[in-house]
């Protein structure tokens, strides 16, 4: 007996902790829920029959009309179950902003599901989390699925992190896309397409936007150019080229004039938008340098760009006092840092009709300056990508929503620019623009998000965009030079230890570094020796092969 | 739990065991709700961990993923990071322990031995730090703390007419800070256990003591702290079977985040933290905290065995 008293008590003792592993914070959190996904698998044999049946009929009859019915038949049949149960099947579509859930979201929700009600037999929930909080809140719910998601945007989570993961359902599974998605597939081409595959799933779809990009894009606020007297001249894409030294003699003139002022809001993926070098594989250990002519992996934070940057950095914040001295522990966005007034200047990357976006969320005009080139870079096109959960309760349904978003411009409108008159109202040339008594700082629903959203180019242009901005983007895209890695994706599985470290070492360093904290010559040092030691010359090799391996296949 | 063990001693134990088991139904009744409260947040998910040993996939799920046998841990020692995040969380736990403990007894003997009529209000002020969160406490922390703003760069080291400190960036003062954290934070709740143990000691020990012309010193020493140390044998026990474990919020947000002050903030549970929201692998994750209850099971019952060895009666079991 006493024995026994002793096995209960050390078995307490164990449970006990053990559940201080369960409630010891975010990182054990995951295992107290397991529980629940013990019910997962078992739902999920019966899910693929649902969709496998309907693909199978579809076979037998003629190619078109019977797609087309099968299309309809989903929606006939959705209806009447909404009419039965009185509950219209839901699609979650997990969006994100820089400034986190707007206060019209319930409104533009409503005025989307009296549309989509009646045409797909469907409501959507927009579920708006700010970008900062979308990662973590998002891949909560993919892991544990106790709460429905249907879309999400993979890049926000880290689109290689998703796919290894398995969180993305394959749209081609019994021809999804194709069936119940033909408008997507009419618009994003099959080569884009491609490029968002995984292992030979498609495990995603881009937004329509520009793929390309103009690297190294500072915007300065109008108001204080002016005020320092700058003369400038804007080209047709609305953007100023120029040269960092030019940038250097602004910000001086800048920094004399308001010196209550910060010039220059560090943060962002300052070094991915200041440069052309492609962080293959969504990461910056192993990288091209020059993308579009050599496809060698190397160190970047060895290389002549590199070093370039951080002592240019060094120099502003050290010497110049061009940014703050918080700037390391303050994460606020740098569009809201300019927002705020306390900030005159951030990096960035252009694109056509960039101007009226950054001006968007700048609250206030700003002009857009150009001392990189353009470029299509590996990540061009899943930089941005919508995936489906694979745990999506109605995968048709969120597939014929996803359809409806890509080729219909009222949708589009809506989840874009809001309803006319509240949010926005024609101006006499055909642009839009707010109404009365509205602006940037007091709008319900001006989340300026459009790259990330379905179809953009179906939607008015808002004042100061170019009219024909969709033709000029696709142009861009075009005629950028392309990397020559575009569409790889890393598969990082055999090196997560090696990736933690590498990245530990990286928080430690790069920020110091990129946002002139650190000496750059020491710093760099130390950095590379840290970074040697995690494993980085075995990264390295590893992307050199699977990336040889890729353009082998290609 | 408590009440289970606690059950032993009163119950005759040289009758049989129906008779006893009869005369304990009244303790059982009351462990009951907190037996079911264990089974169902302790035992239930005990089958998850299996995950530490999975190659995680969503579409398979846990049960159907792929056994990748103790890949998951190699993340944790595999890199020369595990040798600091495993000093860290050990030294400033013992630390905390050490301080913590002394600090607290500390204050719980001057609120005993306090007549104001305000001591329920003190009482609850020193509390008032255990309740708030931690992401405010960083704040008020980063008040004090800015660079360009903080209160000690532009209040005191200003008038002490010494140059600004970049605290985020400067390591050397963060064992300090963070045990100073710690200390406001936890010492308050800390001394209300030890409090409600000093108020349930029998008046009269005191009043023979004054008798016999013990000053208030030496009564703390022989009659406070002895019959206090039961309470902290157990209050220590249970802390170093967290020794694996840290605050996140003290380690994580306090410091914000910062990379120049990895190397003495950077515990197992931020290190996974980190790991887990870059590389979003939940099995990693699975496999860190099975491995931190591991360790501290092996601890606690280590622990128990030194102090059964000293002095039995203060042994857990």
């Amino acid at each position: 007996m006493k024995n026994f008293k002793k096995l209960i008590s050390i078995l307490l003792a164990l449970a006990m902790i053990l559940a201080l592993a369960a409630c010891g914070g975010a990182p054990a959190a995951s295992t107290s829920e397991d529980t629940k996904k013990e019910e997962a698998p078992a739902e999920e044999p019966a899910k693929e029959d649902e969709a496998e049946a309907p693909a199978e009929e579809g076979e037998e009859p003629a190619a078109e009309e019977g797609e087309m019915s099968l299309y309809d038949q989903a929606i006939a049949e959705r209806k009447a179950r909404a009419e039965e149960t009185g509950e219209y099947q839901k699609v979650v579509y997990a969006m994100y902003t820089w400034i986190g859930k707007p206060a019209g979201t319930e409104r533009i929700q409503d005025a989307m599901n009296e549309i989509l009600r009646e045409r797909l037999g469907l409501e959507v929930e927009l579920f708006v989390l700010d970008f900062a909080s979308y990662r973590e809140s998002v891949q909560q719910i993919l892991i544990n699925n106790d709460e429905q998601i249907d879309w999400f945007g993979g890049n926000a989570l880290g689109y290689t992190s998703c796919c290894n993961n398995g969180y993305c359902y394959d749209l081609e599974t019994d021809g999804l896309i194709q069936t119940y998605g033909p408008g997507i597939c009419e618009l994003v081409s099959e080569a884009y397409r491609d490029a968002c595959r995984f292992n030979g799933e498609l495990t995603g779809i881009p937004p329509m936007k520009d793929i390309a990009i103009m690297c190294g894009a500072m915007m300065i606020g109008k108001e204080y150019l002016d005020a320092i007297g700058y003369e400038y001249e804007e080209n047709e894409n609305q953007e100023v080229p120029t040269t960092w030294e030019e940038i250097e003699n602004i910000f001086t003139q800048l920094h004399e004039k308001f010196p209550d002022k910060y010039v220059f809001a560090v943060g962002g993926n300052q070094f991915g938008q200041g440069s052309i070098v492609d962080n293959i594989g969504g990461d910056w250990f192993g990288v091209l340098l020059d993308p579009t002519k050599d496809t060698e992996v190397v160190n970047l934070f060895e290389s002549e760009e590199w070093m370039t940057m951080v002592k240019r950095m060094y120099d502003w914040n050290q010497n110049k006092g061009f940014m703050s001295a918080d700037a390391l522990t303050d994460t606020t966005s740098i569009s809201a840092k300019c927002k705020s007034g306390q900030y005159m200047a951030m990096l960035s990357q252009s694109k056509p009709g960039y101007k009226s976006q950054i001006s968007g969320e700048c609250g206030r005009e700003m002009i857009v300056f150009t001392v990189g080139q353009p470029i299509v870079k590996s990540s061009g096109v899943s930089n941005v990508i919508s995936c489906l959960n694979q745990a999506s309760p109605d995968p048709i349904a969120a597939m014929q929503f996803m359809n409806e978003m890509y080729t219909d411009a009222e949708l589009s409108t809506l989840l874009v620019w809001g309803q006319e008159g509240t949010d926005y109202v024609f101006t006499e040339d055909g642009h839009i623009t707010f109404p009365d008594g509205v602006d940037a700082q007091n709008a319900e629903w001006y989340h300026t998000m459009n790259w990330s959203l379905p179809n953009q180019y179906l939607t008015p242009c808002w004042v100061g965009d170019p009219l024909d901005l969709g033709e000029k983007t696709m142009e861009f895209n075009n005629s950028a030079p392309t990397s020559l890695a575009m569409g790889f994706t890393f598969d990082n599985t055999e090196f997560t230890a090696e990736y933690a470290a590498l990245q530990s070492a990286y928080d430690e360093y790069a920020n110091r570094l990129l946002y002139g904290f650190l000496d750059p010559e020491e710093g760099t040092a130390e950095f590379n020796e840290k970074l040697r030691a995690a494993g980085l010359d075995e990264y390295i090799a590893e992307k050199q092969r699977q990336l040889d391996e890729f353009l082998a296949s290609k | 739990m408590a009440s289970t063990i606690q059950a032993g001693p009163y119950s005759d134990k040289k009758g049989k065991l129906g008779k006893r088991f009869v005369k304990s139904i009244p303790f059982y009744i009351m462990a009951l709700p907190a037996v079911i409260y264990l089974f169902i947040n302790n035992y239930m998910p005990l089958p998850g961990l299996i995950l530490a040993f999975k190659n995680f996939n969503a579409k398979k799920g846990i049960y159907g993923s792929d056994w990748a046998g103790f890949k998951n841990f190699k993340y944790l020692f595999a890199t020369g990071e595990a040798f600091v995040i495993t000093r860290n969380t050990i030294l400033y736990n013992l630390a905390f322990i050490v301080i913590n403990t002394v600090l607290a007894i500390i204050v719980a003997i001057l609120l005993s031995e306090m007549r104001s009529k305000f001591k329920n209000v003190y009482q609850s002020l020193i509390l008032l730090p255990y309740m708030i969160s931690m992401v405010i406490v960083s704040y008020l922390v980063f008040a004090f703390l800015s660079t360009e703003n903080g209160f000690l760069n532009n209040t005191v080291l200003k008038s002490l007419g010494k140059e600004p400190i970049a605290w985020y960036s400067e390591k050397k003062y963060w064992p300090f800070i963070l045990v100073l954290v710690s200390c406001w934070k936890v010492i308050g709740y800390n001394c209300i256990i030890y409090l409600s143990t000093i108020l349930g000691i029998d008046r009269t020990f005191y009043e023979a003591a004054a008798i016999d012309g013990a000053g208030k010193m030496k009564q703390i020493f022989k009659i406070t702290l002895p019959l206090l140390k039961p309470t902290i044998i157990m209050m220590t026990l249970l802390a170093i079977g967290r020794i694996f474990y840290s605050d996140f919020g003290l380690f994580y947000q306090v410091p914000q985040n910062q990379g120049a002050l990895f190397p003495v903030t950077n515990t197992i549970d931020t290190y996974v933290y980190r790991g887990l929201i870059q590389n979003g692998k939940p099995a990693l994750s699975a496999a860190a905290g099975l491995y931190q209850s591991f360790v501290g099971f092996i601890l606690i019952l280590t622990a128990n065995l030194i102090v059964r060895r000293i002095d039995a009666d203060s042994a857990l079991f």
